[in-house]
């Protein structure tokens, strides 16, 4: 791998975190809304004093910087996010935004793993098998079956989910991603309890993203199934399930890699959705908690944490791939 | 001619169509046959299951859930219309500009692509509706498109890359037609199948945004729209108090909206590139 | 049934084709690929398929090694390999008779290996599909051995096809079709895609190879110079049917079919420029094509024209 490309491609992350976190703070400082004023809002409506609300404001003005100019706000933010300081929560006030992301971000990033790497394995399975001339015809129905979730959204799905298997059933957990009161520990009880928890959620992840990879692993292996390999594999003999693994499938898996990393970005937002569902407390439930209490910097931090998630996905991607495909050479 | 129309309307289109046409015909003109005074609070009893009276029973506010629904399905269509639309026109433009001049204007267009479409929109769209308060369907189809043109754009311009290539647009371009000619009344009735895909898809995906931040609590709450009622049937806690009239009606209305969706843009994609076609 | 018009010495018979016919049944229409085409290949020899793209050629190659795309099949005739009746065969026996009996050299060399795979594995993926698994030393020593015979060093094996020339490329095909010493070489096309010079190298090699082992050879292609240099006998394909088949000697003296001198016609003559034009009055139509192929000398077959020597001669069709 050459250093240019890799400079290149460093240069094109950076600026696209630089763009996205410049929009985030010039959305957010365009409001005709005070983050402050609907702070107090909810202060009142709760029915607490607000009689020093013009002392309240001040303060949290100033500890937040919202009193220099627009440039030096700017500056400050991109000197903050540099450091990984994302503000205070105004809910939660001593508290930083950093900390509220870091308690929520093992649970996110553990349940988008499990469910992307479950959903593309199958899905990628499902569809070559459904190519593949040996496997019988009815096989191909299951196919066909997949298709139609592919088509519902997450959070459609993940809410008939619930209904059936936690409320109507009661096979599994309503939401949460362990059994509150349970003590945790480094064990297999543990380990059982938070599998239960994130079954549902998964699964309707899973779902909805298997027939989506399914159908264009199927379209890509009628590609591959004729090609000049392929044939010559045959001719020499090789058994059906080497030339399906090593001939097929491996070639056939270089533009779905690509293409999962173009869809990471539709991943993530149908996992925040989802976790709001499911009350699961990743990085969805924080940022639908902060909604609802207007907390500002707590949105802007998840939205920022989307956002850089997909960059480095998908910079991570395109810096391996060159290991799946020997072809390309940086 | 006859081909074409049998290439058409595949038994994929015609499912799509079936479907679409089930949520679309009440979704457009299911409206006229509401009374207004359903859609008032108190205007049945709360949380009831339904009647005669109220076919879908009403909710928390005593409100009509079917004539909440029809009157919200036409907010939900234009939103998706609205935002799928526009981010169709822009990205077309953007398209044909980049792939038929080329140059440095293609390469500014295709960076500023190529990074638009590595941010999740949905991250963008929630600091908007955050930050603004968007009140109109109008202006939440707009929002949806600006962050949501990027793909259409992509698709387009590869088109157009390809096509400018063929036999019959070299020897236009020596005759002399005027660029702009060329790229609007013989490039763009060749594209014709790729626009209608790409315009679908992009219906069900400013849809599906539309929903997304409605169900976050970010819609505008003044306007009926499915994705609305969602957010207060889960706000309401109406699948633990057993209310399935409310929420799962709009729920049922978009799995079949979005099936359709999926199937006529599976169909369409099929007449646009031929060679996807099973054996 | 015809009995075979072509020579048959059942000794030292290699392959042996009968009525060998490939159809393609589409929708509207069947393509016959391969119609009624009876040849035989000898101990030792190199047999030459010539004819135009469209001719057959390659899809007889396919047929006998069981490799045709559907919706193509063989619709009738006999393909019988050293005794043993191919057609006859399971898809289990036939996988191991293929390569360790008869190999192939297929036409795309370019992209017949798998590009993400390394050569090394290429080769052991052919050796373990036919049960000789070994160890790394051992696999080493037969490939070394193996691409000796094709004028290449064993360092290119942990390489990757896209990292070797085309010419390079298509000895690794001749490499691996010598690897498990089969009796018989289906070559189709092997040097169409390589430039001139690469061409002649290579087709030198595989000759070479060949004789080392001493392998039989069905040699396809459609440049009638290459084939004159290499080939024992000819048979000249056209429209999926055998219109001449000979000796090459035989067949560059003293051409029949109006096809196979309009072939030869076209070599590039550096002496005497002629253009590649058909003889005058001669459509292609008017060739028939299923009347039985007649010898009009010795080990000398040609499929009767219209107003051509020896239609009324005595056929071989009983």
């Amino acid at each position: 791998m050459n250093l240019r490309y890799l400079g290149r491609r460093m240069a094109t992350f950076l600026l696209t975190i630089f763009i996205a976190s410049t929009l985030n703070f010039a959305i957010t400082r365009l409001t005709p809304q005070d983050p402050i004023a609907a702070l107090l809002g909810r202060m009142a409506s709760r029915g607490r004093s607000v009689e020093n609300g013009a002392e309240i404001t001040a303060l949290f003005r100033e500890r937040l910087g919202l009193d220099d100019s627009l440039p030096q706000q700017y500056l400050n933010y991109l000197l903050g996010l540099l450091r990984g300081d994302l503000g205070y929560s105004l809910a939660f006030f001593p508290i930083k935004v950093e900390a509220v992301i870091l308690r929520a971000l093992p649970w996110t990033l553990g349940l988008l793993s499990v469910a992307t790497l479950l959903a593309f394995t199958i899905g990628n399975l499902l569809g070559a098998l459904a190519a593949w001339p040996q496997v019988p015809r009815g096989f191909r129905w299951l196919v066909y079956l997949s298709m139609p979730f592919s088509a519902i959204p997450y959070y459609l799905l993940a809410l008939i989910l619930v209904y059936l298997f936690a409320l109507t059933w009661q096979v599994l957990p309503l939401g949460g991603a362990f059994t509150v009161g349970s003590t945790r520990g480094r064990d297999l009880a543990t380990f059982a309890d938070m599998a239960r928890h994130a079954t549902l959620p998964v699964l309707s992840v899973v779902l909805a993203v298997v027939g989506f990879w399914a159908l264009s692993m199927r379209g890509i292996m009628a590609t591959v199934l004729g090609e000049d390999y392929l044939i010559y594999a045959q001719a020499r003999g090789l058994r059906s399930r080497r030339i399906f693994s090593h001939y097929a499938m491996r070639n056939a898996m270089l533009p779905q890699v690509t293409a999962l990393a173009i869809d990471f970005g539709r991943l993530i937002s149908g996992q925040v959705l989802v976790e709001i569902i499911f009350n699961y407390p990743g990085m969805g439930w924080v940022l639908y908690n902060a909604l609802r209490s207007a907390d500002f910097f707590v949105i802007q931090g998840v939205t920022l944490f989307m956002i850089f998630t997909v960059a480095v996905a998908t910079l991570l991607l395109d810096l391996f791939y060159p290991l799946l495909d020997p072809r390309i050479r940086y | 001619m006859i081909r074409h129309l049998r290439n058409f309307f595949s038994p994929m289109m015609a499912l799509g169509i079936v479907l679409l046409a089930l949520v679309l015909l009440p979704g457009l003109f299911g409206q006229l046959f509401t009374n207004p005074e359903q859609m008032r609070l108190m205007a049945g009893g709360i949380n009831a299951a339904p009647t005669w009276d109220h076919l879908l029973g009403t909710q928390n506010e005593g409100r009509d859930v079917l004539t909440y629904i029809l009157k919200g399905m036409p907010n939900t269509l234009l939103i998706g219309l609205v935002g799928g639309g526009s981010a169709v026109l822009l990205g077309t433009v953007l398209g044909m500009v980049a792939g038929y001049v080329g140059g440095p204007l293609d390469g500014a267009i295709r960076n500023i692509v190529d990074i638009g479409l590595t941010i999740p929109p949905l991250a963008i769209l929630i600091m908007i509706a955050a930050s603004f308060s968007v009140v109109l369907p109008l202006t939440m189809g707009l929002v949806i498109a600006l962050t949501s043109w990027m793909h259409p754009t992509r698709v387009i311009r590869s088109q157009v890359l390809s096509l400018r290539e063929r036999e019959f647009v070299l020897l236009l371009r020596l005759s002399g037609a005027s660029p702009l000619h060329i790229v609007f009344r013989e490039l763009l009735p060749n594209l014709i199948p790729f626009l209608a895909a790409t315009f679908v898809n992009s219906v069900a995906t400013a849809i599906l945004a539309s929903i997304g931040l409605e169900v976050l609590g970010l819609g505008s709450f003044q306007t009926p729209t499915l994705g609305n009622l969602i957010y207060f049937a889960i706000i309401g806690n109406a699948m633990w108090l057993g209310l399935w009239w409310w929420w799962l009606p709009p729920i049922l209305i978009l799995i079949v909206l979005f099936m359709g969706l999926f199937f006529v843009s599976t169909a369409l994609d099929a007449i646009a590139n031929p060679r996807l076609e099973p054996r | 049934m015809t009995k075979e018009t072509a020579p048959e010495r059942q000794n030292g018979c290699v392959l042996s084709i009968a009525g060998l016919s490939i159809h393609y049944p589409l929708r509207h229409t069947t393509i016959r690929a391969v119609e009624n085409v009876d040849l035989a290949v000898h101990g030792n020899e190199v047999l030459g398929l010539a004819g135009e793209s469209g001719s057959g050629k390659s899809t007889l190659a396919l047929g006998v090694l069981r490799l045709l795309r559907p919706p193509g099949r063989v619709t009738a005739g006999q393909i019988h390999f050293d005794g043993v009746e191919l057609l006859e065969q399971s898809e289990g026996r036939f996988r191991e008779l293929r390569w360790r009996r008869f190999a192939y050299i297929p036409q795309g060399s370019m992209s017949a290996l798998n590009p993400v795979m390394r050569l090394q594995d290429q080769f052991s993926d052919t050796l373990v599909a036919h049960g000789e698994r070994m160890a790394p030393a051992a696999l080493r020593a037969r490939c070394t051995e193996a691409l000796h015979g094709v004028g290449l060093e064993p360092d290119i094996l942990p390489r990757y096809p896209h990292e070797l020339s085309g010419g390079m490329r298509q000895r690794i095909c001749i490499a691996l079709a010598l690897l498990l010493g089969p009796q018989l070489i289906i070559a189709d096309e092997p040097t169409s895609a390589l430039d001139v010079i690469s061409q002649r190298v290579v087709l030198e090699t595989l000759a070479e190879a060949r004789r080392a082992i001493g392998a039989s050879m069905l040699l396809i292609g459609h440049d009638m110079a290459l084939l004159a240099q290499v080939t024992d006998r000819l048979g000249i394909m056209y429209a999926g049917r055998l219109v001449e088949m000979s000796t090459t000697r035989a067949l560059f003296a003293n051409p029949q079919h109006p096809y196979t001198r309009r072939l030869i016609a076209s070599i590039p003559d550096v002496k005497d420029r002629r253009a590649f034009v058909s003889e005058a009055g001669e459509s292609e139509a008017q060739w028939p094509l299923d009347a039985p192929m007649v010898e009009v000398a010795a080990g000398h077959f040609v499929r009767p024209w219209q107003g051509g020597e020896g239609s009324s001669r005595e056929g071989a069709a009983g």
